[in-house]
């Protein structure tokens, strides 16, 4: 059976070699038939790929141990259902799973490709085929997934228990998916650079699909955020780890993206902001694969290191040549009319926050990359974590947050100081009741009572517009609820982006009630005894044992009691894999929208008392709720409007 | 003159957003120790698990760390005390960032400019997209766009028909 998926992986190879070469001779021979059959490898190469994908998922399954990544990957013991999660677990195993989404989108992107695209198909497809063949290369001469052992051992080495979660199901993948996702909408930005026709054709299907990798990489990086808090017993979500902060750095260019790809949808500006945009998610997209893929970075995440950095690292240099010696040779054709009505007009406001964004891509850079550069310069090696990230882009952030409020407030085109004035009153009233209330609560940090300010100021605005807009419906005698629904309907960019907003409001007040008001407090208990954590009264019971196949697990009951008296149980699970010599934790959470009660056991001691570390984290529900609403903003701002209601909204001039 | 009007109250508002949150970091006193210890636990990266803070980390090490900090600050030492005696034992890489002297001082300096460089440049850039449609006439302007597109149009179907060999007629663009 590895065979078979050895044999397709060389298939694919083969095939998308011939799609990036059949689709340049193409062109260059004028001929039509050479890039018609180029094209069609995009269809073949992703049912390649899924053999391949397959055959290393019967060889886990099999406990077929003679493939050297089945035997470094997993063991009898495992359980059938963490095969996914082995299977990219290292470096072979994720470049198979990137090079098949890669060639899945692109046989969807080739597909679905608007005719008005038409010209710059082949383009596009060349390189996405070049990026393609690429991974496909390094698989099959340098990390091989299908690479035998001289020898079948007993039993394989097992699964990392830190990746025994189910966050583990979603993360890893949903994260790489968008990495390499960020190839799609680059590719046709490439493709149009390449043609020279710089128009605004791209716009729209550029705008879908950064959408869609920008709402992947979203929930990618929340399910990670979620598996950290859960697992890693520091009671944290978010360490400003290097692996962490490669994959929000494109992240955060993509957000400018999708806000200034609207600009050029509207107004027809911003074409070659655009374009060197994608330029920059997709170069950052590949240095986020390479430091994953065992870059010169030290990492916890790093459960995959390997010396693949160096191809990497040359491939990153060769497509920034590309992009950017491309983009030089076609700087003729880029003048674009830069006319900007007003400096207050929502143009204005998006360049702030297309500029804004970037100001915090580059910190967070400069922030993985200052330790090679303190190496090179001075000889010694710094570790830069969070509390550089924390001073520095924490204004930033704020900054952002007070732009989401006004930005949405300001028309197209032009504006008056009058009437932002107006339109930011009943906002800014809402926001300072918040203030003053918040510091009648006892909140006085003054970050954390600014920026819940900020939060309120932003969910004023999009509400208001969501009352008036529905009740200026409802005067044409719909129901409230209909109303409502036909709001949204007319402009779904704008209303989907609303609830994005308000998602990361809600993201927001997770993170600042976390990281201001949170709690902790690390105890070692002996039974019976209790311990008081804020309101809470927590009694360690009992610890039961359980020996399992690869580790013994410890099941530790406390029994707590809030200020209202009320009783729950909780269980911190903790376990000791003696394979690995690892221990593993889940905490004990117990989830409310004000609070988390949050107790972990870090430690079983040999007289038989347990350290625990007990947390009370303000509003973490929140942060979690963002996900649900971020994807319902990006599912209605992506659903497609008819050709007539598309042209009727988007040229309001 | 109008504009340099328009300039004012933003750049007011911007000074005192940033003067504001330049003051939220400044440090407050009365904290406990227990409270002192665990933002210093914040600060100090274990020595042998790389990016995992004593605070985040559960290696014997990272527990001796932590009880030194709680033993000294109980000692009465001061904050910088306490970091000082880990540098010295463990090298300047414990800290969990780069103090801010000598050549480290760059990572804070880039770090502190990125706010206001990018207001510097969001305000030249608006100035100069500003002039660029003063110059052009205002009846002028306002064709442009759709003659850009249908001049586009008329190539790309010429191009289009041109490699395909064909004559046939495409589908033209919706954004028209």
């Amino acid at each position: 059976m590895a065979e078979i998926g050895s044999i397709s992986l060389y298939i694919a190879l083969t095939l998308s070699s011939y799609g990036l070469i059949g689709s340049i001779l193409g062109k260059f021979f004028l001929s039509y038939q050479i890039q018609r059959s180029a094209l069609r490898t995009a269809y073949l190469i992703p049912i390649s790929l899924l053999i391949s994908t397959l055959s290393l998922v019967i060889a886990f399954l099999n406990h077929d141990f003679r493939l050297e990544y089945v035997a470094d990957h997993s063991n009898l013991a495992m359980n059938p259902i963490y095969t996914w999660v082995a299977f990219y677990s290292g470096n072979e195993g994720s470049l198979l799973y990137i090079a098949m989404v890669l060639s899945l989108l692109t046989a969807i992107a080739v597909k679905f490709m608007p005719k008005s695209l038409e010209s710059i198909k082949p383009y596009t497809f060349a390189i996405l085929s070049g990026i393609l063949t690429f991974f496909l290369a390094v698989m099959t001469f340098m990390a091989n997934p299908f690479d035998t052992l001289p020898f079948i051992p007993a039993d394989g080495q097992g699964i990392n228990p830190l990746l025994t979660h189910p966050g583990m199901f979603f993360h890893p993948p949903m994260l790489m998916a968008g990495l390499i996702g960020v190839s799609v909408p680059f590719s046709i930005a490439m493709g149009m650079l390449i043609t020279g026709h710089i128009s605004n054709n791209w716009v729209e299907f550029g705008r879908v699909w950064s959408l869609l990798i920008w709402a992947t990489l979203a929930i990618g990086l929340l399910l990670g955020s979620w598996w950290a808090y859960t697992i890693l017993g520091w009671g944290g979500y978010w360490a400003w780890d290097p692996i962490e902060n490669v994959a929000l750095m494109p992240w955060l260019v993509l957000t400018a993206f999708i806000h200034s790809i609207m600009v050029q949808k509207r107004r027809g500006l911003f074409k070659v902001w655009n374009i060197v945009l994608i330029n920059i998610a997709f170069t950052l997209a590949l240095f986020g694969m390479f430091i994953n893929r065992g870059g010169p970075v030290v990492s916890v995440h790093s459960f995959a290191s390997s010396a693949l950095g160096w191809v990497f690292l040359g491939f990153l240099a060769f497509s920034l040549v590309f992009s950017f010696g491309v983009f030089y040779l076609r700087r003729t054709n880029l003048k674009g009319t830069a006319s900007l009505d007003s400096m207050l007009s929502r143009e204005a406001a998006f360049l702030a926050n297309n500029i804004l964004l970037l100001a915090i891509a580059f910190v967070t850079l400069w922030g993985v990359v200052f330790p090679l550069v303190s190496e090179v310069f001075q000889g010694t090696t710094v570790t830069v974590a969070a509390p550089f990230y924390n001073k520095v882009n924490g204004p930033l952030f704020f900054v952002l947050i007070f732009l989401m409020g006004v930005g949405p407030l300001i028309p197209w085109r032009n504006s008056s100081w009058g009437s932002l004035r107006k339109a930011i009153q009943l906002p800014g009233l809402v926001a300072t009741g918040a203030i003053i209330l918040l510091l009648l609560m006892g909140i006085t940090k003054p970050f954390a009572f600014l920026s819940y300010g900020l939060c309120a100021f932003v969910a004023t605005g999009i509400l208001r517009e969501w009352i008036k807009g529905t009740l200026s419906l409802k005067g044409k005698g719909h129901n409230y609820a209909f109303a409502f629904v036909k709001l949204v309907a007319a402009n779904r960019p704008r209303y989907g982006g609303y609830i994005a907003h308000l998602a990361l409001v809600s993201l927001a007040l997770g993170v600042i009630g976390s990281s201001f008001y949170g709690i902790q407090k690390d105890v070692i208990l002996a039974k019976g005894e209790s311990v008081k954590v804020d309101t809470y009264n927590i009694e360690y019971i009992e610890t039961k044992v359980l020996i399992k196949a690869d580790r013994t697990e410890f099941l530790n009951y406390l029994n707590v009691t809030d200020d209202r008296n009320r009783n729950i149980e909780m269980m911190a699970w903790r376990a000791f894999y003696p394979d690995q010599n690892m221990a593993a934790t889940r905490a004990a959470i117990k989830s409310t929208l004000i609070e988390d009660l949050y107790i972990v056991s870090t430690e079983a001691l040999a007289d038989g008392r347990v350290a625990f570390r007990i947390l009370v984290n303000p509003l973490i529900w929140w942060m979690w709720f963002a996900g649900p609403l971020l994807v319902t903003g990006t599912l209605i701002a992506l659903w497609p409007q008819s050709t007539v209601a598309f042209s009727k909204s988007d040229y309001p001039m | 003159m109008l504009r340099l009007r328009n300039l004012v109250q933003p750049i007011i508002v911007i000074t005192l957003l940033t003067s504001i949150l330049a003051g939220c970091f400044s440090s407050s006193n009365g904290l406990t120790i227990e409270e002192r210890a665990q933002a210093l636990d914040k600060q100090l990266i274990c020595p042998i698990c790389p990016t995992e803070t004593i605070d985040q980390s559960q290696v014997q090490l990272a527990k001796q760390m932590k009880n030194i900090v709680r033993e000294r600050l109980t000692g009465g030492a001061s904050e910088q005390e306490i970091l000082d005696f880990f540098v010295s034992r463990y090298g300047e890489d414990v800290l969990a960032a780069p103090p801010a002297h000598g050549f480290n001082l760059t990572i804070w300096i880039v770090g502190a400019l990125a706010l206001p460089s990018a207001i510097l440049i969001l305000i030249l850039t608006l100035r100069s997209m500003r002039r660029a449609t003063t110059a052009q006439s205002p009846s002028s302007k306002e064709n442009l766009d759709i003659s850009d597109i249908g001049q586009y149009l008329i190539q790309a179907d010429k191009e289009i028909s041109e490699f395909l060999g064909t004559g046939s007629k495409h589908e033209q663009s919706d954004e028209v």
